[in-house]
């Protein structure tokens, strides 16, 4: 069973569980982590279980996660008074991080990578382009901003596809993220990574479908 | 030439300042404090690039060491702007840190498991030690059972949010609060402190005399230095490869039965209080790994990174 978390609020993912096979998924909301029965031991998956739509689960069952949130962001924690939201953020920030390291499959994208990009400037993924190996310079930056561009070399007249593809499998796997969204810029100065996403949208039928990939060998 | 990133009136920084003077070592200060202009100006790839700081400019190509210990104050700054390019110049030189082949303590991606203490104890564990029973529960019967299983009961944050470990008990009336937001318990765990910091394949260990739960905020608490069994050295050294760490303090309990007990890896020591109280030479040590690089000093991800997270 794979599990969704996000916000109660994001009704687009939430929504996105239909088309999974009934009792493939489980919709985890952030008002679920704070309403009771959670009861957590890191080193005992089996003998952890949570509470979500009213129904309790093991931890050991669940086959994957999805994460439809980048980060627990202080301002969806609705339900609780807004002195403590900020606090509890980073409380739950911290354990949806070693749920996901209990979990014994995909992870669609951990907190953990999430938490780490939250600095999701272009120079962090130029970091992680060049952890990949991918070459590529800081050689722009925009004077509004401060933010950097990334450029990509060498420097071919026009990016193909494939090469995109390519480069966008590199840095997922060198970020440690099974879900990431690229959109790359082709210019005078040749191709830029303009932009990534680690958040799967899943109203998006091309997002559905990728993240459904992650998980086929757990649910067929 | 060696990268110093951090406050003067910091503690550990300005130990390790003093000792870098009188290693007459050669080093570069950014002190975000005192600095009226800081920018990173990029260059070829994320390696490369110079920090120009007020009228000095520094080539990052001449850096082979650094040690990290940012501080964000300037977010009380009164200029949006200034806010703006303090922010990026932190982005741009944390983003260098995690991609040069200079030894960095620590690199920024390093850091980041410590802000989830029960994630890291999962990365301790793999490391051979034994780590408390624990539990994270919205349910207060679950606080009580656990209670009752123990006897003694602590409980603390489950991020790196600082909190005070206290005991709980029974009769506390907030345990019925519980079914609002997540609380992290933990067994009490009997035995004695240590604090051990691994420098680079150093490892410096001290004994904490306190009757607190948590000694940090004890002023009667006594250090003595110690030496580690072998065995348990070698599990510190361990969990420092595995997060990535090569400046890391950890915190031990040995237990009556001689078990030793782990409870987290500080990313960012604040190491100087056990200096000062323990005579540990641990400024040496991080003097030292600064002067010659380190083993750990890579661009390789984290070995915790592979734990299938």
């Amino acid at each position: 069973m794979v599990a969704f978390i996000g916000s109660g609020l994001d009704v687009a993912a939430r929504q996105a569980l239909g088309a999974w096979p009934e009792g493939s998924a489980i919709w985890i909301a952030l008002e679920d982590i704070t309403g009771p029965g959670w009861r957590i031991d890191p080193a005992d998956p089996a003998g952890s279980v949570l509470r979500a739509g009213g129904k309790t689960v093991r931890v050991s069952e669940l086959t994957g996660v999805v994460m439809t949130m980048d980060l627990v962001h202080a301002e969806l924690l609705h339900t609780i008074v807004p002195e403590d939201r900020a606090y509890l953020a980073q409380e739950i920030e911290a354990l949806l991080t070693v749920l996901c390291a209990m979990v014994n499959g995909p992870v669609v994208n951990a907190p953990f990578r999430a938490g780490y990009q939250r600095r999701r400037l272009a120079e962090e993924w130029a970091a992680e382009a060049a952890r990949s190996g991918i070459s590529c310079t800081h050689a722009s930056q925009e004077p509004a901003t401060g933010q950097f561009i990334v450029r990509v070399h060498p420097e071919p007249a026009a990016m193909p596809c494939d090469e995109a593809q390519a480069m966008t499998t590199s840095l997922a796997l060198a970020s440690g993220t099974p879900f990431l969204c690229t959109t790359w810029r082709t210019g005078p100065d040749g191709p830029c990574l303009a932009h990534t996403s680690t958040h799967p949208f899943l109203h998006d039928p091309a997002h559905a479908r990728a993240v459904r990939q992650v998980f086929t060998p757990a649910t067929t | 030439m060696i990268l110093l990133w951090g406050r003067s009136d910091d503690a550990p920084l300005a130990m390790l300042r003093d000792e870098l003077l009188e290693r007459d070592c050669l080093f570069f200060h950014i002190d975000e404090e005192t600095a009226r202009s800081l920018r990173f100006v990029p260059r070829a790839s994320p390696a490369e690039g110079c920090i120009v700081m007020d009228n000095i400019v520094v080539d990052l190509a001449d850096i082979h060491a650094c040690y990290l210990r940012p501080d964000a104050r300037w977010v009380e700054l009164a200029d949006a702007d200034e806010i703006k390019r303090r922010q990026h110049f932190q982005y741009a030189l944390c983003a260098w840190a995690d991609v040069t082949p200079a030894l960095v303590l620590n690199r920024p991606a390093a850091m980041w498991s410590n802000q989830s203490k029960p994630f890291q104890s999962l990365v301790a564990r793999e490391a051979g030690f034994l780590t408390p029973h624990t539990l994270i529960t919205t349910d207060p019967q679950a606080v009580r059972d656990f209670i009752e299983q123990h006897g003694r009961v602590i409980y603390k944050s489950i991020s790196s949010v600082r909190s005070i470990v206290s005991e709980l008990t029974l009769d506390d009336p907030r345990i019925d609060a519980v079914h609002e937001a997540p609380v992290q318990l933990q067994a009490y765990v009997e035995g004695v402190d240590h604090r051990v910091h691994v420098v680079g394949e150093q490892v410096f260990a001290c004994r904490i005399g306190s009757a607190k739960a948590d000694y940090r905020y004890d002023h009667s608490a006594t250090l003595n230095e110690v030496e580690l069994p072998a065995p348990i050295k070698d599990r510190c050294l361990r969990l420092a490869q595995l997060l990535g760490l090569s400046l890391t303090g950890i915190d031990l309990r040995r237990t009556p039965k001689g078990e030793w007990v782990c409870f987290e890896a500080n990313p960012s020591p604040g190491y100087s209080y056990y200096q000062q109280h323990a005579g540990l030479p641990i400024v040496v040590g991080i003097a030292q790994l600064l002067q010659t690089g380190g083993s750990l000093g890579t661009t390789q991800p984290n070995s915790y990174m592979k734990m299938g997270v």
